[in-house]
């Protein structure tokens, strides 16, 4: 099985099928019909669409074309500005068994009679396969539970090779299965250590609802956390390990037989790849540790994280942020660079970001710690500060229209939650329940009368990203063809490094994204981003960036 | 310090006392002095145009602290007084950052519309709680407010009665091969 990943958008494709739509253009066996009685024509040298059909004057008199009958779309042609009936799905390079883009499907479906590009992105704990001369689909992930460290089965070692799980035998080469260094993970290794311990690790968590609230505790993986042997005497770390994906994890380790040892689990993982500490303290990271037991050759521990030790939350931290360089990495091709998040029970000094830190409240009244949305906002702004840009100038935000940087940051922010989470929902909990929001299904307008650098809510913006990367072919919005890796690039790549256009207020901001996202995806979206961005939420954007202008 | 909660006891009674049958549109005239955290945003916006190109400051040694997570615009505050006997009132007090055209104040399981509300302006409702067994609670109080087509809400918690012994359990510091400290807890 095939699991593309990175894969970018065929623009060429584009330009050749506009170049084919094009040559049919004159003359009248283009399927167009001319009326010799009408008045003189007085189109646009470039014509027009009227609903689907193109609309162009030839030799002074109007000619139509109904894209319908070919089940293609009436655009504009990037650049030239001329319409012509296009065949989206051949522009793209889209076909009805599709591509795997990422972890999403793009096909190309009839939709109200017009070919239209649908890219559906897998549901959490799916991917996108596609086996060789087969439709692509989304399916189990065959690697869930293994991780980029592999596990132990025994002394069977297992790692995720082209998508799908590889077993080794350690012991048919005389050696065992076991962790190696956080740059390799599990490995079949020479049998040197006396004792083994292996097991799980998890901790009890409280999934957001989507009102805001807490749901009920139940247990959740910890995926990806540093485990260790201790010694109960002095506290030496005999050994330490990262869990796979699935919790679990083995320890081989040296000590006096019998000696009194326990399993230590931190909240942090020193794997490049995933780079993550919670913090107690400035210095101090988070640690459970399980009950003693006499050093043996071979023994069993499991370790669940319990509320009730006030350290639960630490690891759910830990688990969004694994989530979230797991995006970065794997969809976005970034390399993670390191994330330290401080929560304890009991602080109250706010939830933000500073400084490559997250900052969650504990607080009685707001307790953050399982509030995956806001965990992941706060690692929007980690995103936004060391892989993109921001330009926010800070200060209070709650949704009302603000600075359009504030705006646009927040927004981002709150959007990259969702996106990590593939849900379009927003949830913050506190003592008195908590609220919460559905982006995909809500409509914040800009103020009536506002201009392009005028000030708009969070919640817009947030809306707009979520519409424009979703897809599928129920959306209830017309950009059907995008992706969330889509819109999150346009942060990494563009406005990270592009000189951005003098309109509006200066900085980053929502025009910067719009400009940016034409530029990355060219002008074939023009129609459902004014739908989105201007129908529906009366945004004046000018339509008229580096991309060129919009039909 | 961290401070162990114990559960709601299940014999409380509560009774609303809302002046003139909804919020009182002022600040009781006997202010009971607040008890706890609240959470809610300030009234005032800052609308600072200092662009920085990161969070950080200019000389690079301090970050600065970037805004805080997304807030409601009204801020919440719970207050209470004893009343002898194991009874308490407990006054909740919202005072919206912004105008709004919905505000319900919910205190001890009762919500109550206070309807358009200008900022700065305080809608209180006040409750009168017995502790049964005597034994402390904690009470949760909040404020909704809307956001466009959404609706936020701020909390704010007191406590009632006998603060519970401070439970904070045992760390043990682990120095790990790499230096770091962890503070371990072992149930």
């Amino acid at each position: 099985m095939s699991r593309p990943r990175f894969a970018g958008r065929a623009w060429p494709r584009v330009a050749a099928a506009i170049a084919l739509a094009l040559a049919g253009c004159g003359g009248d066996d283009d399927g167009g019909s001319g009326d010799p009685d009408a008045a003189a024509c007085e189109l646009p040298a470039e014509g027009r669409c009227a609903g689907n059909v193109v609309e162009r004057c030839q030799d002074g008199v109007l000619v139509t074309e109904d894209c319908t009958t070919t089940q293609a779309t009436c655009t504009a042609t990037p650049g030239a500005g001329t319409f012509v009936c296009l065949d989206a799905c051949a522009a793209a390079g889209v076909t009805e068994a599709g591509t795997c883009t990422g972890d999403s499907v793009r096909r190309c479906e009839v939709v109200g009679g017009v070919r239209t590009v649908i890219t559906q992105a897998c549901a959490p704990g799916q991917v996108c396969e596609q086996p060789d001369g087969q439709a692509a689909t989304c399916a189990a992930d065959a690697c869930a539970g293994i991780g980029p460290l592999g596990r132990c089965d025994g002394d069977r070692l297992v790692r995720c090779s082209g998508g799908a799980p590889a077993t080794t035998d350690c012991a048919a080469g005389g050696q065992v299965c076991g962790y190696a260094d956080a740059a390799t993970g599990y490995a079949c290794v020479a049998p040197g250590a006396a004792f083994v311990v292996t097991g799980t690790v998890s901790y009890e968590d409280r999934p957001p609802l989507t009102s805001g609230a807490l749901g009920a505790l139940a247990p959740a993986v910890a995926r990806g956390t540093e485990v260790a042997v201790v010694l109960d005497q002095g506290g030496t770390v005999l050994a330490t390990a990262h869990t796979s994906d699935d919790g679990s994890y083995t320890l081989r380790y040296d000590a006096a037989p019998g000696a009194m040892v326990h399993v230590m689990v931190t909240a942090r993982s020193t794997v490049a790849l995933r780079p993550i500490r919670v913090n107690r303290t400035q210095t101090q990271v988070h640690a459970f540790g399980g009950p003693s037991f006499a050093a043996t050759a071979s023994a069993v521990q499991d370790l669940l994280v319990t509320e009730a030790s006030g350290l639960a939350q630490a690891w759910n931290i830990l688990d969004q942020a694994v989530a979230a360089m797991d995006l970065l990495r794997l969809e976005l091709g970034l390399t993670p660079v390191q994330l330290t998040a401080r929560w304890a029970r009991g602080s109250n000094t706010g939830t933000y970001y500073s400084g490559g830190t997250i900052y969650m409240l504990g607080s009685n009244s707001d307790d953050d710690g399982y509030d995956d949305t806001v965990i992941l906002h706060e690692i929007g702004h980690f995103v936004e500060d060391r892989l993109g840009r921001s330009d926010s100038p800070g200060g209070s935000h709650d949704g009302s229209p603000t600075d359009p940087n504030l705006a646009w940051s927040e927004g981002f922010a709150t959007y990259f939650a969702m996106a990590v989470r593939r849900r379009p929902h927003y949830m913050d909990s506190n003592a008195g329940g908590g609220w919460g929001y559905d982006a995909d299904t809500s409509v914040t307008a800009a103020p009536t009368g506002t201009t392009i650098g005028g000030d708009v809510s969070e919640d817009m913006v947030s809306e707009i990203l979520w519409d424009v990367g979703d897809g599928g072919s129920g959306d209830d919005d017309p950009v059907t063809s995008a992706t969330h890796v889509d819109v999150l690039r346009v942060g990494t790549t563009y406005l990270r490094t592009a000189t951005l256009r003098a309109i509006g207020e200066s900085g980053a901001d929502l025009v910067d994204f719009l400009d940016g996202w034409f530029v990355g995806d060219g002008l074939g979206t023009c129609a459902g981003v004014r739908d989105i961005v201007t129908t529906r939420r009366r945004f004046p954007y000018d339509y008229a960036g580096p991309a060129g202008a919009c039909p | 310090m961290q401070r162990r909660i114990p559960a709601w006891p299940a014999a409380l009674t509560a009774a609303l006392l809302v002046a003139g049958g909804g919020c009182r549109a002022e600040a009781p005239a006997t202010r009971p002095a607040p008890t706890e955290v609240t959470a809610g945003a300030p009234a005032d916006r800052a609308h600072a145009h200092a662009h920085a190109h990161d969070l950080h400051d200019a000389d690079g040694a301090v970050p600065r602290r970037g805004p805080d997570k997304p807030r409601a615009p009204v801020d919440v505050q719970l207050a209470h007084r004893p009343l002898g006997g194991g009874a308490y009132e407990v006054t909740l007090s919202a005072t919206p950052g912004r105008d709004v055209t919905v505000l319900d104040l919910v205190l001890d399981g009762k919500v109550v519309a206070a309807g358009p509300t200008r900022a700065g302006q305080v809608r209180t409702l006040t409750a009168r709680v017995e502790l049964g067994d005597g034994r402390g609670k904690q009470l949760a109080g909040s404020a909704i407010v809307e956001v466009g087509p959404h609706r936020r809400r701020a909390a704010a918690v007191t406590w009632l009665g006998p603060a519970p012994a401070a439970a904070e359990p045992p760390l043990t510091i682990v120095r790990l091969p790499d230096g770091t400290e962890a503070a371990e807890v072992r149930p």
